[in-house]
């Protein structure tokens, strides 16, 4: 299958008062057409910027790209002037924001929303733009589509406003469609209609789908590839049955064990990974997860682990998968 | 690179201190009014407004006792001297030294900006308070009351009492305080009635020992905030409606003096070519309005934890 | 929707009738009795004034009989002519007042409005430096000495303006200046900061994200929501440029409504105070009905709040 975006060592930072905050540091991993790929991990661990990084929505200063390539068909984007990304933003790659509160416009009318992107790349009529709104409402499974379109956003709920935002991101029939977060806003039974929806509409378009998310949960359902990022980095990837079924890196593990399942017992507490991500204004010259890993050994405190292939096309970054740590490997095996 | 490295069996055995390392990496936390100082000092605009008013009012201390001039001794030999060695301001057009007056005259505009705050200040915390308190049909009342008080603008409403009241210091500061205090009082009853939000949600989940603790943390430095930027702001804005009042002839009897009046009077003076005699005491409410104000907006930025950083 | 105006008008109502009241207490807590003749007062202006003022009924009639007075558009005489009244000085005042006021609106939203967003774009570099260098000069100087210093340099100094008096446009430049500084800084500092937070809104990278231009985000999605606030203080703006244009006309000369508070003040012609006085409140009520209303217009989410209240 072709490659529709490949991101090889893209490194975002922002430039604060208090320092150069590394918010993206050596992220490298590509989505096939019609692939779904999820980027998960805890909350401020740069799966935003990745996202934003990849339209160039990051306003600099205070973010400044400053590593690596962007490849979409092929063409670096980062270099790209301003001009030429406005024709791809939209139009070939669209985005669906966490918040469907505050990611519309209050005070414009949700048709003049959805039709802006048909105007503007399709050079459609306003009349013509606005029949295909009302198509583009049906899809996402509004009703009332076409007297709805008059309508201002605060008259919608939030999983209504979740799907005019998925609609949005549809007008254009992008090739490639980043969803941030798209239901940590909505109320969990919500959450599941709108994933349901994404996913089916995933499979009639055949459109590429990078869905960030920090519940793995969603992941099985949803997605072909998983990548996890941990402070800026990607620790380990690969595809959704090689992680589900091992996971390798110490952290995928904790994000593993935490999510809730069915026969749990009501009583007994979620688990939680200890303590939080590390401040990316100095990150840890070792491997980022050292202070809350189970299993570290000395050298993760001073040497940084590389990403390797471990098996199929699973990669995973950690000391534990190096030849001299067998032992501490061996054990780790026995605790699960 | 980490493989060119030499690796020893030794650095793979696993270790269980590194859980403390997690909690040093979080970043200190430093106190409210600290945090809050510190981002007042990066604000240099700010910290010129402070020093300005620092200067100001140890000026209006002292300044009236340095040239040796009293503010009222009238010298008709030398009236309308423009500044030099031995009146640095020069003198007015009844000889009266400038120097001494102008500072005189910060002495009396802080005083009626100052006391007008406080005053504002006073009765702003207890009618807001006491209308969040009560809440209910009491506190719709109070303030629809305070609603219909100040439609009336504010300089007309001082102008209006000025016309009741005899001329002096005081009754400029009640005039001024007569409805000035509404802004304050709305303000104290919006941050009342946040901490009682807060209480109730704590006494629902039972919290106990907590609620004391959060309100010295969060609420109080989060209620003074936006109080003590008001308190900032009120200062200009009396210092202002002194100038106006004198201005229109209901200020400071002479000979007392306050920068208003001094201005007010020698209006005349620009037209016979004395224009320094504008110009000092214009300069002076310009330059307190200015040091005011951008302290005050500093106040706020640093004390809004939207923009902390 | 109609309900909320009808309420809104209700309302408005009230307070006038209160405004009024205040104006009748005033004039009769004045000290040294206001309606007694003095001796330069020609009979027929005493006999008016006993006659408007009902003075031979008792207290409670005549605050009856003044408020239907008032409800007329009575204003009563002036103590200072015999021939012309109250209504009369208005009607001669409120056009040139009117032309001034509305010029100096729309100079300072206009001017106000572009400084506040290019300050706002151009965040902490040069443009947004001069912006607020300009806002803060506009807040720190009172008008009185804007227009003086203006009158100095431009008129007596320059010649490029007539120094006074109300004739071709060129005449009105200068007022307009004056009075449309404070406002014009105050809408750039206001809509500086509510454009940076609607900077900071998702919904700006939406619309970053749909490849729409740059100059069509910030006029649809930037200006169209930052302007909101701004309509919010037009009230106040305007009550602003009332109390300001009482100095600016009397420096200037022009024969408005505000040159006549003024020499009602130096004159102690009361009812022609206080009479300009309920004229002005009742303008002001009215318009900031209007701005109410035109808000729940402009802003799509207060409508279902006044039609659900
Ligand atoms: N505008 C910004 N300025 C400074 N730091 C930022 C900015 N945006 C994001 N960051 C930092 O970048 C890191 C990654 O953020 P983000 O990508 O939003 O995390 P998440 O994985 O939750 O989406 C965080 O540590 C955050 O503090
Ligand atoms: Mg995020």
């Amino acid at each position: 299958m072709e490659k529709l975006l490949q991101i090889e060592n893209l490194n975002v930072s922002f430039n604060t008062y208090g320092g150069e905050v590394k918010a993206v540091r050596g992220v490298s991993f590509s989505v096939k057409k019609g692939e779904a790929v999820a980027i998960v991990g805890e909350s401020g661990c740069g799966k935003s910027v990745t996202a934003k990084s990849i339209m160039k929505l990051l306003t600099a200063p205070p973010a400044e790209y400053k590593e690596g390539k962007i490849l979409f068909h092929g063409q670096d984007l980062l270099p790209l002037p301003e001009n030429e990304m406005k024709k791809i933003r939209g139009n070939k790659i669209s985005m669906i924001f966490q918040d469907p509160m505050s990611s519309l416009n209050p005070t414009s009318r949700i048709g003049d929303q959805l039709i802006e992107g048909l105007v503007k790349h399709n050079r459609m009529s306003r009349a013509i733009a606005l029949q295909h709104a009302v198509q583009l409402l049906e899809r996402v499974g509004i009703p009332h589509a076409k007297s709805r379109l008059k309508h201002y956003p605060h008259e919608f709920s939030g999983g209504m406003r979740q799907r005019v935002m998925i609609a949005i991101a549809l007008a254009c029939d992008p090739e490639l469609i980043i969803a941030d977060e798209p239901t940590t806003a909505l109320d969990v039974t919500i959450q599941a209609q709108v994933l349901t929806l994404m996913k089916k509409l995933q499979k009639e378009t055949n459109t590429s789908i990078i869905l960030i998310t920090h519940d793995l949960g969603v992941v099985a359902e949803v997605c072909d590839k998983v990548i996890v990022m941990y402070a800026g980095e990607v620790v380990e990837s690969g595809s959704v049955e090689e992680i589900f079924s091992n996971p390798t890196h110490p952290y995928t593990k904790g994000l593993m064990k935490s999510i809730p399942r069915l026969d749990m017992d009501r009583s007994s507490r979620l688990y939680s990974i200890v303590g939080s991500p590390p401040d990316l204004l100095d990150p840890p010259k070792g491997c980022s997860f050292y202070p809350r890993c189970e299993y570290a050994m000395k050298v993760c405190k001073d040497y940084h682990p590389e990403l390797e292939l471990v098996s199929g096309t699973q990669q995973s970054s950690c000391w534990l998968h190096h030849p001299m740590a067998q032992a501490a490997a061996a054990k780790v095996r026995e605790d699960h | 690179m980490a493989n060119k490295i030499q690796l020893t069996e030794d650095l793979f055995t696993p270790v269980t201190d590194n859980f403390k390392d997690a909690e040093k990496i979080a970043r200190p936390s430093v106190s409210y009014w600290r945090d809050t100082w510190r981002r007042l000092k990066e604000n240099k605009l700010a910290m010129f407004g402070l020093v300005l008013i620092i200067i100001l009012a140890i000026m209006a201390i002292i300044g009236p006792y340095i040239s040796g001039y009293s503010y009222f001794e009238q010298d008709f030999t030398r009236k309308n001297l423009r500044p030099n060695a031995e009146h640095w301001f020069g003198t007015d057009t009844s000889g009266r030294d400038l120097f001494t007056r102008a500072w005189y005259g910060a002495r009396i505009s802080l005083f009626i900006g100052l006391m007008a705050a406080t005053i504002d200040f006073v009765i702003g915390i207890i009618y807001g308070g006491v209308s969040a308190i009560r809440g209910g049909r009491i506190d719709n009342f109070m303030m629809r009351l305070a609603e219909v008080l100040f439609s009336i603008p504010y300089l007309l409403m001082v102008i209006l009492m000025m016309i009741v009241l005899e001329r002096g210091i005081w009754p400029i500061i009640i005039a001024m305080t007569i409805t000035g205090w509404i802004p304050m009082a709305r303000l104290v009853r919006g941050q009342v009635l946040q901490l009682k939000e807060l209480d109730y949600v704590h006494a629902a989940n039972a919290m106990g020992a907590p609620t004391s603790w959060k309100l010295r943390k969060h609420m109080i430095p989060n209620t003074m905030g936006p109080i003590l930027v008001n308190i900032t702001l009120t200062v200009p804005t009396a210092i202002f409606a002194e100038a106006t009042l004198s201005f229109l002839g209901l200020g400071i009897p002479a000979p007392q003096a306050s920068w208003g009046t001094m201005a007010s009077d020698s209006l005349s003076s620009i037209l016979v070519g004395n224009f320094y005699q504008l110009a000092i005491p214009a300069l002076l409410i310009s330059i307190t309005m200015f040091a005011f104000n951008v302290f005050g907006d500093g106040l706020r930025d640093a004390l809004d934890p939207k923009l902390r950083n | 929707m109609l309900k909320f105006i009808v309420k809104r008008i209700l309302w408005a109502l009230v307070t006038i009738w209160a405004i009024i009241s205040i104006t009748f207490i005033i004039m009769h807590s004045i000290p040294g009795d206001p309606f007694a003749r003095e001796g330069s007062m020609p009979e027929a202006v005493y006999q008016n004034l006993r006659s408007f003022y009902n003075l031979d009924e008792p207290l409670y009639v005549q605050y009856g009989l003044y408020l239907k007075q008032i409800a007329q558009f009575d204003f009563g005489p002036s103590l200072k002519s015999n021939t012309l009244t109250v209504n009369d000085y208005i009607a001669n005042g409120f056009p040139v007042s009117l032309q001034l006021g509305a010029q100096a609106l729309i100079l300072a939203v206009c001017l106000g409005l572009i400084l506040g967003v290019i300050a706002a774009v151009n965040r902490n570099k040069w443009p947004d430096y001069f912006a607020m260098v300009l806002a803060i000069i506009g807040i720190s100087v009172p008008s009185f000495i804007l227009a003086t210093f203006l009158i100095n340099f431009l008129a007596v100094e320059w010649r490029l303006f007539p120094v006074a008096t109300w004739q071709t446009m060129k005449h009105t430049v200068l007022p307009t200046i004056s009075l449309a500084m404070l406002p014009m800084a105050y809408i750039a500092r206001l809509m500086r900061s509510s454009m940076l937070e609607v900077l900071n809104q998702d919904y700006m990278i939406t619309a970053k994200s749909k490849g729409l231009n740059k100059g069509f985000i910030l006029i649809k999605y930037g200006l169209r929501n930052a302007i909101l606030p701004v309509v919010t203080v037009l009230g106040i703006i305007t009550a602003n440029l009332v109390t300001g244009s009482f100095i600016v006309e009397h420096i200037f000369g022009v024969p408005g409504i505000g040159e006549l508070f003024v020499k009602g003040i130096f004159n102690r012609d009361y009812p022609v105070i206080l009479g300009s006085t309920i004229f002005y409140s009742i303008i002001l009520i009215f318009l900031i009905l209007i701005v109410d209303i035109a808000y729940t217009w402009i802003d799509p989410r207060i409508k279902v709040t006044g039609e659900s209240k």
